[in-house]
């Protein structure tokens, strides 16, 4: 099913039209079908428009080599649990360590970092003081940089 | 009769003692194995942390309440083995303070949980008792996390002399290297000492003119972590740039008691008699910083004796003396001999500042290393070279053979020059301005870690003593 409908120039100039018109009138047999070729390209361009923001890279560096470099650490976490007041005990990384060690345990999480900083996650519930008492125990391991872990608030 | 043999073999590593098999001698007098049921061959632990190193404890060794002399004696031992063991860096010490509260059980009762607790991956769990004037201390290596907590890595029996002062620290010093030897295959260095310059007691140079404004300086000898340090010359002249002789029991230093400056060797065991001077300088022939071969048999030095400095070699007994140098108009320094003993590292300004060359012990065969500005080289025994760097505001440097290319380990503070290489290549001695005067430091090969060793006068030139009785 040929469409015999001539399509509209861009520049509409009317010289233009007749002549078209003229040769898909003769030979409509001869035509090629683009709807199914669209069709396909509109797929291909969707595709490539849900892909395109996907393949956004950087720039492509050949990074400098060194050997004094030292892969980036993870920070190391201690939480304060609610738990704390009954039994004296806060988490470093996932391990339970109780107070009266937890300036040596800090010092050995830190021992072989160039960075000594830590993250205190600390329950809303716990009191300053209680938390001050543990920041002063990070601060005698010789940590330098102790940073409070906080989530955004909700609503406003 | 192994364990005889074996026994003798650890008590004659002692450091200048004389090892009795009785109840007369000092420091480590006999060490044996423990046997237990739950030992286990292979070294594998538990770690709470894989890929560092594991963390050990180090509790107050058990003792019979009683005898108050005795346990400070243990104490004693116990606190100079941990500070030998942390030296090392093969496990990381957990202070004695921060476990102090721990309590002290036998090592069936040890509490597990309370370790795990403060870090530890091992516990080494020391039981001591006093035998006929010595004191006998166990010591076992037990882990403390894993599925098998109690398990024994390690266990000896160690008799401790006690008959001057030095006694618990030799021994400790001695326990420790025994224990990295057989738990870490690691040639401690905790039984050697470090040999410095020092203006610490100067009296002003008398006689000769050109050096009446100088103050005196002395040969001095501290143990590797600066205890004991004792005066070893007594001239009243300028004594500097002492050098251990393979074996630890001669000292070269170059001295200007005589009025120039020759090269002395002296018998550790008597000192400031039986002097020799294998080089026989004169008024006119000046000799100079002194290095002995890793076999012992010769010595190199730096010599005017043809007009400019040169490199000369020598036997000890004063025979052989030839000239290694012969490049006229330059002058060449510092001597330092290969670890095979087929080279010598050298410092020489033919190119105009002083750089760090190489020659065969032929003569032949000199190479260029390094184009900075290089002063007292020292070869390790790990095939690499320390030297001072720069001037002003001179650094430790070493080169790597393995790894060409000039690494500066210190930086910033105070200048710090002439490095001395411990026998296990893994410390450095040097001295440094960085706390105001010159004072004597030790540091890891790393630059890590610097420690000072001195704290009165102007304190220069270590040099690190070869492992004893090797």
């Amino acid at each position: 099913m040929p469409k015999l409908d001539p399509i509209p120039s861009a520049s509409g100039r009317g010289g233009g039209r007749r002549r078209t018109r003229s040769v898909r009138v003769s030979s409509s047999l001869a035509e090629i079908n683009v709807v199914p070729l669209v069709d396909v390209m509109l797929v291909l361009l969707v595709i490539f428009m849900v892909a395109a923001p996907m393949m956004q890279q950087g720039y492509p560096v050949q990074l400098p080599e060194s050997r004094q470099s030292r892969p980036i650490e993870a920070p190391v976490m201690v939480t304060i649990p609610l738990s704390f007041r009954q039994d004296q005990r806060v988490l470093i990384g996932s391990e339970s360590v109780p107070f009266q060690f937890l300036a040596e345990r800090a010092r050995q999480a830190v021992d072989a970092r160039s960075e000594k900083n830590v993250i205190i996650a600390t329950d809303g519930g716990i009191t300053m003081a209680e938390a001050i008492r543990v920041w002063d125990e990070l601060r005698a391991a010789g940590i330098t940089q102790v940073s409070v872990q906080t989530q955004p608030a909700r609503g406003r | 009769m192994n364990r005889t043999l074996r026994t003798l073999l650890v008590a004659a590593a002692g450091v200048g003692v004389a090892v009795t098999g009785g109840a007369l001698a000092d420091g480590l007098v006999s060490a044996e194995p423990i046997v237990q049921q739950q030992q286990v061959d292979e070294i594998a632990l538990a770690l709470s942390n894989p890929g560092a190193h594991p963390r050990l404890g180090l509790p107050d060794f058990v003792m019979r309440p009683g005898d108050p002399t005795m346990a400070a004696t243990a104490k004693t031992v116990a606190d100079v083995l941990w500070d030998d063991l942390n030296f090392e860096r093969e496990y990381y010490l957990i202070p004695r303070t921060t476990t102090a509260g721990i309590p002290v059980t036998p090592v069936a009762a040890i509490p597990y949980q309370q370790w795990a607790d403060a870090g530890a991956d091992v516990v080494l769990h020391g039981n001591a008792y006093p035998s006929g004037g010595n004191l006998v201390v166990e010591l076992r290596l037990v882990s403390v996390r894993g599925a098998a907590p109690g398990a024994q890595y390690f266990g000896k029996k160690y008799q401790c002399g006690l008959q001057t002062a030095r006694g618990p620290r030799d021994c400790a010093h001695q326990i420790a290297d025994d224990f990295h030897w057989e738990v870490r295959r690691v040639q401690g260095v905790a039984r050697t000492r470090i040999a410095f310059t020092s203006d610490r007691d100067a009296v002003r140079v008398g006689g000769r003119p050109n050096q009446s404004a100088a103050a005196s300086k002395e040969i001095y000898i501290a143990d590797y972590d600066g205890a004991n340090q004792m005066r070893f010359t007594a001239n009243r002249s300028i004594n500097i740039s002492p050098a251990w002789a393979p074996g630890g029991s001669l000292l070269a230093y170059t001295s200007y008691s005589t009025g120039f400056p020759d090269v002395y060797v002296a018998n550790l065991a008597q000192p400031g008699r039986g002097l020799q001077r294998p080089a026989a300088g004169t008024e006119a022939i000046h000799n100079q910083l002194a290095a002995w071969s890793p076999d012992g048999s010769m010595l190199a030095f730096m010599s005017n004796r043809t007009g400019d400095q040169d490199i000369w070699v020598v036997n000890r007994d004063g025979t052989g003396l030839r000239n290694l140098t012969t490049f006229r108009g330059a002058d060449e320094g510092s001597p330092t001999w290969s670890p095979d003993g087929t080279q010598l590292a050298f410092t020489s300004d033919r190119a105009g500042i002083p750089q760090l060359y190489t020659i065969n012990l032929t003569g032949t065969g000199t190479r260029r290393i390094t184009s900075e500005r290089i002063d007292r080289p020292t070869w390790s025994s790990l095939n690499f070279i320390a030297f001072t760097i720069g001037s002003p505001g001179s650094e430790i440097g070493i080169w790597d053979f393995a790894n060409p290319g000039v690494k500066v380990l210190t930086a910033g503070a105070g200048t710090s020059e002439s490095p001395s290489v411990s026998p296990n290549g893994r410390h450095i001695a040097f001295f440094t301005t960085r706390w105001g005067r010159q004072e004597i430091a030790v540091m890891d090969r790393t630059g890590q870690n610097v420690r000072r060793l001195t704290t009165t006068g102007n304190n220069t030139y270590p040099n690190w003593q070869p492992i004893p009785g090797r």
